[in-house]
């Protein structure tokens, strides 16, 4: 069995790798920005700039010995997640505009939660929940619509995201098995990364 | 259904019509056609890509030509990586 201070110290180390993770992924949607001044990179980079300094947060307010500082700094990491969520579906929404329902979905969605809230950082989590879920139904019928392999590859790794925290939100009360919730959600933003490797991979000059 | 394009994706869309026509250059009336834009919007754009060197105009009769210069090329080949990239995550740029 593990003991506390080595799940304690997989989740540090997991929860740090996902940010590192995010922030590369925001990194290459800083790239692509500064090549051709698209809003929709920029919306891109701020969602997983917000979620790389949130997820770092996170995972550092754990380790601070006062409990109502550490306890500030989770709701403030949260609500960065939550924020880099809501960029990453308003990014969803701009493509889709056109069609009204994407509006419909957004707005009907976070609205059914909010009776379940009991807490500031549980409140946050479940926004961030719902609109991964919205972030992923619009992924999907973009991937149905274009049929883009790449695409795939996000929703597999949005989807782990989404299984990460969900799990995370309904059984983190079991003890011990938060880092392998933490795992999932690692895996999840280190498939996201992946598409960036086709910018690695470009040379200029390539047609 | 009308969709939004931005600015970089138009650029792209006109570069591709241009070299879609081939080696020859294409004629202002093909990429109306093509690229889906106004005939004002085509002509400001053109000039305005001939200027930074994506596009070469060729004087014909009756008209001009347009052609993809090398810088055009490259332009359009990063356009389409990043284009790539965006659609990656189920967005447009």
């Amino acid at each position: 069995m593990l003991g506390l201070s080595n799940v304690a110290s997989a989740s540090l180390i997991i929860q740090l790798a996902t940010a590192v993770a995010a922030g590369a992924t925001g990194a290459a949607a800083y790239k692509g920005y500064r090549a051709t001044g698209s809003p929709t990179f920029l919306r891109l980079f701020g969602s997983f700039l917000f979620l790389a300094l949130g997820l770092l947060i996170e995972a550092i307010s754990p380790t601070i010995s006062d409990t109502v500082l550490s306890a500030a700094l989770m709701i403030v990491g949260s609500a960065l997640e939550a924020a880099g969520y809501f960029l990453l579906a308003l990014s969803h929404f701009f493509t889709v505009r056109s069609d009204i329902s994407a509006l419909g979905t957004m707005l009907l969605v976070p609205a059914t939660s909010v009776s379940a809230l009991n807490s500031i950082n549980l409140m946050e989590r479940v926004i961030s929940l719902y609109l991964l879920l919205y972030i992923s139904a619009e992924t999907v019928i973009f991937l149905f619509q274009n049929r883009s392999a790449l695409t795939l590859v996000s929703v597999s790794g949005l989807l782990l995201i989404t299984m990460g925290v969900l799990l995370d939100l309904f059984v983190s009360s079991t003890a011990g098995f938060s880092f392998i919730f933490d795992a999932v959600r690692l895996a999840g933003f280190v498939v996201l990364l992946s598409p960036a490797t086709i910018l690695l991979r470009h040379r200029p000059g390539d047609s | 259904m009308t969709t939004y394009r931005s600015q970089s994706r138009v650029i792209a869309d006109l570069l591709r019509a241009v070299r879609e026509d081939g080696e020859e250059g294409a004629r202002v009336t093909v990429l109306l056609r093509k690229a889906n834009m106004s005939y004002s919007r085509i002509i400001d754009l053109t000039n305005q890509l001939v200027e930074k060197g994506l596009l070469v105009k060729i004087p014909v009769e009756r008209g001009s030509l347009y052609k993809l210069s090398d810088k055009g090329r490259e332009f359009l080949s990063s356009m389409e990586t990043f284009e790539a990239y965006a659609e990656a995550f189920g967005l447009k740029i």
